[in-house]
């Protein structure tokens, strides 16, 4: 036979990404659970109980374990300062997440409401622009809210120059909660608007002619169609917000640490042990949050299928006569202004400007300090250069990954939904602890059969970007495979093709935008990833841009801003490309 | 040429039996086609001849060599889907020639020769450059229907092809299809649930309905001579009377009762039902009312439970003396419905409904009396 390709290839491809999956990310997590859960070689629970008893830890959790009585006591004497005053620190996080998940729907449900409900030029770029916060470096959007909401930002300027005053919002709950809306606020709006664009028209209509009027119809047809998709964005927003580490690091400093943050602050202490008892309640905690969130998302597909397919709801004009909710919408438009616009405007501004007004000396530093620096002292274009090579090492690694999970999730089989979980696992596990397995498990070395193998820390780093950029790959193509008629690979094996075959001629170039796309985001995730890289890349030469603008941040904003600007471009390239292939239903 | 055999063939997805105890042969060159309702199986049975779907058990044999394991690529089957399944992302010639990648084209020509052999035969000659979707329903079809025969398939499955073309193009297609299979003479296997266009193209027609046979014959045999309840309902329109045996008798029957232009002219169509034993005349009581006719001498034992079908363009309207005395009975016409050639009048016989189809002009009205030859019904066992 002619033109065959090995029928072995989809079991040699299907090996090879559970391998590499087994090695960059079961492995090392599971060696941060072990650690967790064993002391001196015997199997015990004593660290994780340590921590849930820990008044530190739990707040006023483990007063109420340690007294009830007492607690019970308190709790009736003054209950809000009895449980808000000592969250303690998975309490605190917890709190924070609920905190921006509320801000998130409150700043994004106006957002898709404006979206789905009215007609502006630029709508449709507006519309675009929603995924790109998703792409931001989240150390990038750090420096952003330094440079909007700092002791010397715009806003303390603009406020300045209208005489009223400062406020410093730097290292405070508001900020990090602001920024965490910055990030999921735009996802509320997407995942809302798209379901109330397939809101169809003739339903209300119907409504209305059984005798509802338009606010009843509004009630009874429209919001059971919203109430799933603003769930879905504010449990994402939730998960998201729970796990963000550079947001908190930068912006709340350790007097507001999360759990991830203080994973990260024992792990700079060397303190591995504690850090991996932490480590593990966040991960049960992450996965379970996304266990449900998957439970829910099952649930509503049978829902979601029925919408669709029917005539959408008509859009108002935006701009015309002057009416309360035009105002309102107006209104809207100025915080978008401040909260999405502001830092990035102000972080390009804060590049290019110094106290003497326009300059360049900022990315001039970029480039000198590379000559002049100390061996300790972070060089700019070797982060640069290091980022484009973890990002190049990474797209290689989960593109193919990616892209043969995809392919395995849409087929049908027994245990298909075991492997899916598995697969997306990573998408629920922080960069920060799988930084910590990877540093544990790899780099400080494994030993097999009396060899102790190691593995530097720029694999090591490749390896965490390949695992948190496969998830989006794989959401990309999904669809996209999932959407493919059967009956089109059908006809090609019939015409002879053997099932890779047909995968290559026909189900690759008909997804191949979804492929781009899922590259883009790869490259985008790699150079923007912080979380494990921070930690990988502790005390060795392989810092990326987002590391070394960490490192920059505290000393030198300029600079740091000046790098901010080289990653936001990054950024808005893959965005472009995103834009351009992607399946604009296909993110989340 | 190519002998389909399907033996013993069942397919379960957890408890639902697509597939129940399915057999039958399709004879080289023949036009086979599976017809019935919309989840009856003969998708999921025309998808396993394939090698898309794997059986639970039974056997799929192409010339008595078993396909079992044999994936779709190796087994030499062409398939045009409902919706074409035309690669969007390739043009016409490079849609047609894809099976060729893979085969070399018959008889020693060249690829390029063979597409546009191809493309002549389904006259879209010179289209080869353009992408599948500047083309019209119809033409996409021919473009699957090319493609699916470019390697010379041994056999030819089409699922429901038509369906997704409006009724003219439809008729003119199916002449079309039928007239390119005989000349190829390829080994073809139907899908449809169009019962009229099952009788118009096949050579022989499975009828199937909740994953089984009900029956396989000639057209004509389907049509005149229902095996079971379904098939008497699924194909054409019937009237249908459960009744019970009264009395049977031997021989060639009573000539007076008169025979019917059908039954004369059907000639060579009956001979299945002819070997299937001793013609028969029987009386069967439809509650108060007897009727007789005439049927094979094993279904009718005196007081067996029985169904009398007749259709409705064998009932004919009795005004006064008419030939025929037996099988009379009076009806009050409920409403008629004018479809240009026939009407088609909805009468009602104390609790049942009937139907008739008249080619007379003048619409009935009120209560007239009714008549059918007894070699027009069918008697099926109960």
């Amino acid at each position: 036979m002619r033109g065959r390709l090995g029928r072995g290839l989809p079991w040699v491809l299907g090996l090879g990404a559970a391998a590499l999956l087994a090695v960059t990310f079961y492995y090392p997590v599971a060696t941060v659970l072990i650690e967790a859960v064993s002391v001196a070689g015997g199997v015990t629970i004593e660290p994780i109980v340590a921590v849930l008893t820990d008044p530190f830890y739990v707040g006023w959790l483990a007063r109420a374990l340690a007294d009830p009585v007492a607690f019970g006591r308190a709790l009736l004497d003054a209950p809000v300062a009895t449980l808000t005053g000592s969250l303690g620190l998975i309490g605190f996080t917890a709190y924070q997440a609920l905190l921006s998940a509320i801000a998130c729907v409150a700043l994004g449900l106006p957002g898709a409401y404006v979206l789905a409900r009215y007609d502006f030029p630029g709508r449709e770029v507006a519309r675009s622009l929603t995924i790109l916060p998703f792409v931001m470096p989240s150390i990038m959007v750090a420096i952003g809210f330094v440079s909007m909401f700092g002791e010397n930002g715009t806003l303390n300027r603009i406020l300045g120059a209208l005489g009223l005053g400062e406020i410093d919002l730097l290292f405070t709950l508001p900020i990090i909660i602001l920024a965490h809306a910055f990030y999921n606020a735009p996802l509320v709006t997407r995942v809302t608007a798209a379901a109330w664009e397939n809101v169809d028209a003739r339903r209300i209509e119907s409504a209305r002619s059984l005798g509802a009027s338009p606010r009843r119809a509004f009630l009874d047809v429209v919001v059971p169609r919203l109430l799933p998709a603003i769930a879905t964005g504010a449990v994402l927003a939730y998960v998201f917000s729970f796990m963000s580490f550079a947001i908190v690091l930068a912006l709340g400093g350790l007097g507001f640490a999360t759990i991830e943050v203080w994973v990260y602050n024992r792990v700079t202490q060397l303190e591995y042990a504690s850090a991996a008892a932490l480590a593990t309640i966040e991960t049960s905690i992450s996965l379970g949050l996304t266990y449900l969130y998957l439970r829910y998302e099952a649930s509503q597909e049978g829902i979601r299928e029925g919408g669709g397919g029917g005539r959408p709801l008509k859009r108002k004009p935006l701009f015309g006569s002057l009416t309360p909710t035009r105002v309102a919408v107006g209104g809207y438009l100025l915080v978008v202004g401040v909260v999405f616009v502001g830092p990035i405007a102000s972080m390009i501004i804060a590049s290019v400007t110094n106290d003497a007004g326009f300059t360049l000396a900022n990315y001039e530093f970029l480039l000198t300090r590379q000559r002049t620096a100390y061996a300790f002292q972070v060089q700019p274009l070797n982060a640069i250069l290091n980022s484009v090579f973890f990002a190049a090492g990474s797209l290689l690694l989960s593109v193919p990954i990616g892209t043969f999970v995809a392919v395995v999730s849409t087929r049908r089989f027994r245990g298909r939904k075991v492997i899916d979980a598995l697969a997306m696992a990573p998408i629920a596990v922080s960069g920060v602890v799988v930084g910590l397995g990877l540093l544990r498990g790899l780099v400080f070395g494994v030993e097999v059969w009396g060899y102790r193998i190691t593995v530097t820390g720029a694999l090591a780093i490749i390896a965490a970007h390949a695992v948190a950029a496969y998830p989006f790959v794989v959401r990309n193509l999904t669809p996209l495979l999932g959407g493919l008629d059967r009956r089109l690979t059908e006809s090609a094996r019939s015409l002879g093709a053997s099932p890779a075959r047909a995968f290559l001629d026909i189900s690759l170039p008909l997804v191949w935008g979804g492929v781009l796309a899922g590259a883009a985001f790869a490259v985008a995730i790699s150079i923007g990833e912080f979380d494990s890289t921070v930690i990988l890349a502790t005390g060795t030469e392989s810092y990326t841009m987002p590391v070394a603008v960490e490192r920059y941040l505290g000393r030198r904003l300029g600079p740091a801003t000046a790098m901010g600007c080289v990653l936001l471009g990054v950024t808005s390239g893959a965005f472009l490309v995103v834009e351009r292939f992607g399946d604009r239903g296909g993110l989340l | 040429m190519t002998r389909i055999t399907v033996e013993g063939l069942n397919k379960r997805y957890g408890a639902t039996r697509a597939l129940d105890g399915i057999s039958f042969a399709v004879e080289e060159g023949d036009f086979f086609t599976l017809v019935g309702p919309s989840g009856c199986g003969k998708t999921t049975l025309l998808r396993t001849i394939a090698g898309f779907e794997t059986p639970t058990n039974g056997e799929v044999r192409f010339d008595g060599t078993s396909m079992a394991g044999v994936p779709p690529e190796d087994r030499g089957v062409g398939v045009v889907f409902q919706n074409y399944a035309l690669f969007g992302h390739m043009s016409v010639a490079e849609n047609v020639g894809y099976g060729l990648r893979f085969a070399d084209p018959p008889g020693g020509a060249s690829r390029d020769e063979r597409v546009e052999e191809l493309l002549a035969l389904v006259d879209l000659a010179g289209m080869g450059e353009r992408s599948p979707t500047e083309l019209s329903g119809g033409q996409q079809q021919r473009v699957a229907l090319a493609r699916a025969l470019a390697p010379a398939p041994r056999v030819l499955l089409l699922d429901e092809p038509m369906s997704a073309l409006d009724a003219g193009l439809r008729e003119r297609l199916r002449v079309e299809l039928a007239s390119i299979q005989s000349e190829l003479g390829v080994t073809t296997v139907y899908v449809t649930h169009d019962q009229e266009e099952a009788l118009a193209v096949s050579d022989r027609v499975a009828v199937m309905s909740e994953g089984r046979i009900e029956q396989v014959g000639t057209p004509r045999s389907v049509y005149h001579q229902p095996a079971t309840r379904f098939v008497a309902e699924f194909v054409g329109d019937n009237n249908l009377f459960e009744g019970r045996v009264a009395e049977s008798e031997g021989g060639s029957g009573d000539e007076t009762e008169g025979t019917s232009e059908e039954q004369r002219e059907r000639g060579s169509g009956s001979t299945e039902s002819r070997e299937m034993g001793e013609m028969t005349t029987a009386t069967i009581e439809v509650g108060e009312t007897r009727f007789r006719a005439r049927t094979t001498a094993e279904t009718v034992g005196a007081g067996k439970r029985v169904l009398l079908c007749v259709r409705p363009e064998d009932l004919r309207i009795e005004t006064g003396a008419s030939e025929t005395r037996v099988n009379r009975f009076r009806a009050h016409v409920e409403s008629s419905e004018f479809l240009g050639e026939t009407t088609r009048v909805r009468l009602d016989w104390g609790e049942r409904s009937i139907l008739l189809r008249t080619t007379t002009s003048a619409v009935p009205e009120g209560t007239i009396e009714l008549g059918f030859a007894p070699a027009d019904a069918r008697v099926i066992g109960g």
